[in-house]
């Protein structure tokens, strides 16, 4: 597991930070938004997207964590 | 993006009713993160230029148009994927409607795409000024002019003389070949998708008033024609996907990557575009975004608490470029789609003619900018030029769009045999005559029903699109008919062309060896259940449709039995 850290690009380190932080975002919307009940349709819908999108997101870069790792343990 | 256009791609199109070849093809040389930004730098500044035009229509319902336009734009995306991912050449929409439609439809859905790209050059450019005016407001002050007798009240000439500075600006860069670096395309993509990404977050952590868009929702909703007119103009902030289908001839390994930047692509625009037609209702009285038309997401910005202060000029300098990038790939994107038309003789080849000392297509270049300017002149001479263009870019992209839904389901039916690495989801399988079976996709038939009528509501709403729109496409039969006439050219009957042949080389040049063996596999089914076909029978023969395990679906990866080459 350290060995992956260290081996994370800062482009990954930026998409995963905005993977993690697009799910509270997209949380504090629906919430808001839940506040107002169905009129506010609209938001609740973004929030969730927000939410889906964050979760795939990271379940991507889970995935493509799982291959780079299949593939360096191949290598060796 | 690279600029320099070269005229045919792998050589083997040269194939294509006797075109002249050229011999030298574009570099494979565009990665994920390229081709992302690629097709980002065309559809991620569109919202820059809809939030505002969109507003004045739909006004408190303008979250609902972007849904609603949305929803038909995933179905377009998907298509594109498709088609993109299992014929990586160039030309984009136009060559999937030639193969799947023939050459005369093939010729409308490019000249669709080609006003688009002329309406991209016009309208990126102004809207790239209109972000410069943000430091400069003065620059769109509106005065009244008398012309030949004519007066046109609300004309703001120094915006548009800015535009045209600007287009001027873009077509000698391109004519010169000084190739826009995708690195710098990377690097302002990345920029622009953290700048989003921050205006959203902070402007739904600190400004985000969930009451205000509730009570402009319930009392700004517009009349349903206001409603359709938002809608129809809400496509336009998703027209240029077509990048990534036209750079797919550039990209490597196009059958991996190509899915994988679509999709991508399409869930960021999608949901950027909701985020910030939910924000700003939420965040301004719909009326205020609407008098900044010109500059309304820097205008958002900078109303966020504390941050709006610096993030307000910062995001209109970023907005000013990326749009002109924008305008750009307009003028790029013309130039290629004439070049690639005129190689498959659907116009003169006079437009194919490269400049023997830049290599760059000059003839396209001057004639496609300079419609762009006439239209940005024509439009200029309106109060509010942003909406008069917008009219048109709907009316192209919709067109384009339809066609290449309805070249979606033909193609599915007609070349089952190459292979798909990415298919359009929800299918019902159907076997054909050949035993081989079909998948009719329903997302196709939905996205086919979304556009129509899409551009049902551009021709019943848009009083310029309805006009202006197929008079362009009118003009355009006028120069394939003549062209077509001159040369001795089938009319409405298709060239032939060899496209097993031609597709190969392009599966070989991009390195897709297991796509190639795939599709050299289907071929071989192919023929052979022609020859059997062929075979005569004794009378009274009854042939019965067997499934037979190795024959599964169409492009099915099952039975393959070898290896890449």
């Amino acid at each position: 597991m350290n060995e992956r850290t260290q081996r994370r690009s800062l482009r990954e380190r930026y998409r995963l930070f905005v993977s993690i932080l697009i799910i509270p975002l997209g949380a504090i919307i629906t919430v808001r938004a839940f506040m107002f009940g169905l009129q506010a349709w609209t938001l609740i819908i973004l929030g969730l997207a927000f939410i889906g999108l964050g979760v795939v997101r990271l379940w991507n870069y889970r995935q493509g964590a799982l291959v780079r790792d299949s593939s360096a343990q191949k290598g060796r | 993006m690279a600029s320099k256009v070269a005229p045919d791609v792998t050589g083997a199109s040269g194939a294509a009713a006797g075109v002249p070849q050229e011999s030298h093809g574009l570099r494979r040389a565009v990665g994920v993160w390229g081709s992302y930004t690629w097709g980002y730098a065309d559809v991620g500044a569109d919202v820059y230029v809809a939030l505002g035009i969109v507003m004045a229509a739909a006004q408190g319902a303008t979250n609902v148009a972007f849904l609603f336009a949305g929803l038909v734009y995933v179905m377009v995306g998907l298509a594109y994927t498709e088609l993109a991912a299992a014929y990586p050449m160039a030309g984009g929409g136009q060559f999937y409607v030639l193969r799947g439609l023939g050459d005369f439809w093939g010729f409308v859905a490019g000249w669709a795409v080609l006003l688009d790209f002329t309406i991209d050059i016009s309208l990126f450019a102004l809207a790239s000024a209109g972000y410069i005016n943000f430091f400069f407001p003065v620059l769109n002050a509106h005065v009244d002019i008398s012309l030949l007798g004519l007066s046109f009240p609300g004309v703001q000439p120094l915006l548009i003389l800015e535009a045209t500075i600007l287009v001027a600006f873009l077509t000698v860069l391109n004519i010169l070949g000084v190739r826009e670096s995708t690195r710098f395309n990377e690097i302002l993509g990345a920029l622009d998708v953290t700048s989003e990404s921050a205006i959203l977050f902070f402007g739904f952590l600190f400004a985000f008033n969930p009451a205000l868009l509730i009570h402009q929702m319930t009392t700004a909703w517009p009349d349903p024609f206001h409603l359709a007119y938002g809608a129809s103009l809400a496509i336009i902030s998703f027209v240029g996907l077509e990048s990534i289908s036209q750079a797919s001839q550039e990209t490597l390994r196009p059958g991996k990557v190509v899915p994988r930047t679509s999709i991508a692509l399409i869930l960021t625009v999608l949901i950027y575009a909701l985020a910030f037609s939910n924000l700003s209702l939420a965040m301004l009285p719909w009326q205020t975004v609407v008098a900044h038309n010109g500059d309304p997401v820097a205008w958002l910005a900078s109303h966020i608490p504390i941050l709006g202060l610096f993030i307000g000029p910062y995001v209109a300098l970023l907005g000013s470029t990326l749009l002109l990038i924008s305008a750009n790939s307009g003028v790029f994107g013309a130039s290629r789609i004439t070049y690639s038309m005129a190689r498959f003789n659907l116009l003169p080849r006079w437009f194919s003619k490269v400049h023997s000392r830049f290599r760059t297509p000059v003839r396209t270049l001057v004639v496609f900018s300079g419609i762009a300017l006439v239209e940005l002149f024509l439009a200029g001479l309106s109060p509010n030029a942003y909406d008069v263009l917008a009219n048109m870019y709907a009316f192209g992209a919709a067109t384009a769009y339809m066609l290449v839904f309805v070249s979606l389901l033909v193609l599915r039916f007609k070349d089952p045999w190459t292979p798909r690495p990415f298919k359009v989801p929800l299918n019902i399988k159907i076997r054909g005559k050949d035993g081989e079976i079909r998948l009719l996709p329903i997302v196709g038939i939905l996205g086919f029903l979304g556009i129509s009528s899409i551009l049902i509501l551009v021709v019943l709403t848009h009083a310029i699109g309805r006009i202006a729109g197929p008079s362009w496409i009118i003009l355009g039969l006028l120069i394939y008919f003549w062209h077509r006439h001159r040369n001795k050219l089938p009319l409405r009957k298709a060239l032939k062309h060899n496209w097993e042949k031609e597709q190969l080389e392009v599966y070989e040049d991009a390195g897709e060896y297991d796509l190639a063996d795939e599709f050299r596999e289907n071929l071989q089914r192919k023929h052979q259940g022609e020859h059997a076909r062929e075979s005569v029978l004794p009378v009274g023969t009854t042939v019965v449709d067997v499934p037979i395990p190795s024959q599964r679906s169409n492009g099915s990866r099952s039975n393959r039995k070898g290896g890449s080459a």
